[in-house]
Order: C-alpha cells, then structure tokens, then sequence
C-alpha cells in the first residue's frame, strides 16, 4: 500500500492538487530522497504521454 | 484583411478545441491545400490527411505556453502541409523540385521536428496500451484520460471496493509504464 500511497501523493504533486505547507514539505522530501526525486521525474514525463 | 486580433481569436480556440472554430480554418484554408496537393501528384484524399496532420501541428503549436506564430495562419499552414507533401512524395519516390509557391512559406522544419516527435511518442502509448489488455487498459484510461475517481471505476467494472479497485489501477499502471519506458528508451 505505501507504494501507491506514494504515487498518488505524486499525483496530487504534480498536477497542483497539495496546500502550501503540504506542498514545501513534499518538495524537502524529494530532496532528501532521490529515490522520491526520480520517480517525480519519471511519472511526469509519462503522464505528459497518456 | 484579417486583424492580428482575429488571428489570435482563432488560435485561441483552436488550442480549446473549439469545433466552430476549427470549421472556420478549415474553410479558409483547405481550398489552397487541395489545389496544391491535386497540381502536385496527390488526391483528394492525400489533401485531407496532410491538411489534418497540418491542424494537429498547428494545435500541438498553439497549447505550448511559449507559442508565438510568427506569421499569418495561412502561411503556417501553407507551409507544413507543403513540408510534409515533400516528404510523403520522397517516399513513394515521387519526388520533384518544382513544387510552386516557395515564396509563400516560411521554414517549419523545428516544428516538425517537434511534431514527428510526439506522434512516435504517442504511437509508443497507443502500442503500449494495446499490449496491456483488458480490464487495465480501460481501467487507466478511465482514470487518467476519462478522469473517473476511484469509486466509479470500482462500480463500473464491478471491483467489490475502490481500494480494490485502487491496487488493481496500481499495478496496471506498473505495467504500463514498464512498457512504455522501454520502447521509448529505445526511440531515444
């Protein structure tokens, strides 16, 4: 389940859907996990195809 | 004599998709495409689809959020249609230097560029979507291009719950981009 918890705050994360506070807090952990980093990276280049 | 203002009324609604105005273009354009294409080798049909081809170019143009157009609308089209009828006639080997009306085009050839790109792209999802099968594919296209929550998805394809139907989509998606990355890595 984490794995799709994840990509669904990736989601809401790329397509504007988080608050300000949600959204600084999401951006210090892409920094702090480049494994999080990547998969941003990756989901919205794909999602940019469908 | 259009306006600079009309133009961009047209390209505006264009790029929303506006059927009456994509019926206006198409009226003020499509006659000088045909003659073009019918005085250079090609059918009626042959104008249909590179006229298309040149409104799915034009459009891709008008959503970016850097889009300028350089010139009148016409003289775009003109000249991606006459681009792409170079093209097609170097491929059936058809190919002539004589094609009429150089002096009212501009170059387009970045545009194009642009243009084969996405639609490889595109045929790369379509392929990569197709091999998926039922019920994923119908399931992600419901959720990303339908846009359906997860709670009418779960009732129209009969999921007992949405969670259910949340780690069905999840691993679709998996699938999907596991397909789609390796062919596109491939095209790159």
């Amino acid at each position: 389940m984490d794995d799709i918890l994840l990509l669904q705050t990736i989601e809401r994360y790329i397509h504007n859907k988080m608050d300000a506070e949600e959204r600084a807090f999401f951006e210090q952990h892409r920094k702090n996990v480049p494994e999080v980093d990547q998969l941003v990276v990756e989901h919205t280049m794909f999602l940019n195809h469908i | 004599m259009k306006t600079e203002l009309s133009e961009q009324i047209l390209l505006k609604g264009l790029s929303e998709n506006d059927g009456r105005i994509i019926e206006i273009i198409y009226k003020d354009n499509f006659a000088s495409i045909q003659s073009f294409i019918l005085n250079n080798n090609g059918s009626y049909d042959d104008a249909r689809d590179i006229f298309q081809e040149s409104m799915i170019a034009l459009y891709e143009k008008a959503q970016t959020d850097s889009f300028v157009l350089t010139c009148k609308i016409n003289t775009y089209i003109y000249s991606i249609c006459r681009r792409l009828w170079l093209k097609r006639l170097q491929q059936i080997g058809k190919y002539s230097n004589q094609l009429d009306n150089l002096e009212e085009t501009i170059s387009v050839e970045d545009d194009l560029d642009i243009h084969y790109k996405r639609d490889a792209d595109f045929k790369i999802m379509e392929h990569a979507l197709s091999s998926l099968g039922e019920p994923c594919r119908s399931l992600l296209e419901g959720f990303y291009i339908k846009k359906m929550d997860m709670q009418q998805l779960s009732e129209l394809f009969g999921y007992t719950n949405s969670d259910n139907a949340k780690t069905q989509k999840y691993k679709c998606l998996m699938r999907l981009k596991k397909l789609f990355f390796a062919q596109y890595n491939i095209g790159e």
